[in-house]
């Protein structure tokens, strides 16, 4: 026990907020130890001091009175009303819910419209139903890779949004490079020029 | 050892937050906070009753003059009246009362050590300023207690001179839990602070009042 913990056990000894399992330690160290006597007597010295410097005697009465006098002049206290109002949900909270909610309607609706890509013309259209984004390719039939189903492939603006007036500024912003697409099947559309558009996308 | 007794008893009454320092079979806090919200206006002279000497008594200490702690306390209680609809927990109103008092008591001292720093002119000038310092209100004139021996009051001035070296919490915990006697939670409750960081802060409180009162130990 340091020289700090033995004094503040003291203190707390002296207000009586020392729990007892300490107070018998604190005990046994006062037996043995003069310094820690020593110590002790300083505080019932300074106790001493406090009780001596006693307060004056405090008109009371006088005093309840005018202040019940300006009470009653007082506008009553208004009494908030926490009508829909959850105590543990701040602005913040809200704010975070709110937020919550966007983000997941956002991917619900992502998910969705890429759902609903294929069409017609395209020969080969595989359907996934997995949450993640996905795109659907088509292209020429290509030796099956002997290690791994998994490819890594970049995706560029196709050339139909490259022609798109109104979004064809937009084709820089538009090339995305997913870490990973799954093969799922490939097939041959005839139409396709495979020298200067490798893979279609959908 | 009869002094760490008489604590212990008091703070084992005062374990219930709606206690206060005159609790008998009284209504608790937290049912006369609900009577004056319903209008019963008269339920706060009841916590008038009940906390004025212990409101009164933290001023002091805090400001060393009656008139000042009554005009201040008179102040706490108005605004705690005003305000008792915004209070969260109406139990502890007895803490909330003191936040306010010692808040107002801190406020109190700033003003008049700006106002101690203005030209004498304009001290002077002022009949209210004037009176005051001639002891000439009813609460002033109470200063004058026989029961206030020259001792308590010359010791009373030290102590007051050692406390305003403290920090704050430090001064206002002294105050509250060792000096007023007020139960740890709700000196915890008018610190904002814990019941361990009370038992902190007036440790810390008594090493350094050991050191300035030493002359008078």
């Amino acid at each position: 026990m340091t020289q700090d913990q033995l004094e503040f056990s003291i203190t707390q000894y002296l207000d009586g907020s020392l729990p007892e399992a300490e107070r018998i330690a604190l005990m046994e160290r006062l037996e043995k130890d003069p310094e820690a006597r020593e110590l002790l007597e300083e505080h019932r010295r300074l106790d001493n001091v406090f009780a001596r410097a006693n307060l004056p005697t405090f008109p009371l009465e006088v005093f309840s009175k005018q202040l019940s006098e300006a009470i009653a002049q007082a506008p009553a206290p208004e009494v908030e009303h926490h009508s829909l109002r959850i105590p543990w949900v701040g602005v913040r909270s809200w704010m975070a819910i709110a937020a919550s909610v966007m983000i997941a309607s956002g991917l619900a609706i992502a998910i969705l419209s890429h759902g609903r890509g294929g069409t017609a013309s395209n020969p080969v259209h595989h359907e996934l139903t997995a949450s993640a984004g996905f795109v659907t390719v088509t292209g020429p039939v290509s030796p099956v890779a002997s290690s791994s189903d998994d490819v890594q492939v970049s995706v560029g603006p196709s050339k139909a949004i490259a022609g798109e007036a109104t979004l064809s500024r937009y084709s820089a912003d538009l090339v995305m490079r997913p870490a990973h697409v799954m093969m799922v099947a490939s097939g041959v559309n005839p139409d396709q020029d495979i020298d200067s558009q490798p893979f279609d996308m959908q | 050892m009869s002094n760490v007794i008489e604590r212990q008893a008091s703070d084992t009454s005062a374990s219930d937050p709606a206690s206060g320092p005159t609790e008998g079979s009284s209504p608790t806090d937290g049912v006369l906070v609900a009577q004056v919200l319903e209008g019963r206006r008269e339920a706060f002279d009841a916590l008038i009753a009940k906390y004025q000497r212990q409101a009164i008594a933290v001023a002091y200490r805090l400001l060393g003059n009656t008139h000042d702690a009554m005009e201040v306390t008179q102040d706490a209680f108005l605004k705690a009246y005003s305000s008792l609809g915004t209070l969260q927990k109406p139990e502890a109103f007895g803490g909330w009362l003191m936040r306010i008092v010692s808040n107002l008591s801190l406020n109190f001292r700033r003003g008049r050590k700006t106002r101690m720093q203005l030209p004498l002119d304009d001290l002077l000038g002022s009949g209210e300023s004037q009176s005051e310092s001639a002891g000439g209100s009813e609460w002033a004139a109470r200063d004058d207690d026989p029961a206030h021996s020259l001792e308590s009051k010359e010791l009373g001035r030290k102590l007051k001179e050692a406390l305003d070296q403290l920090p704050e919490k430090q001064r206002l915990a002294i105050v509250m839990f060792t000096l007023e006697q007020m139960p740890q939670k709700q000196v915890a409750e008018a610190l904002q602070c814990s019941v361990e960081a009370v038992k902190w802060h007036v440790f810390q409180g008594r090493k350094k009042l050991k050191e300035l009162l030493k002359d008078v130990m």
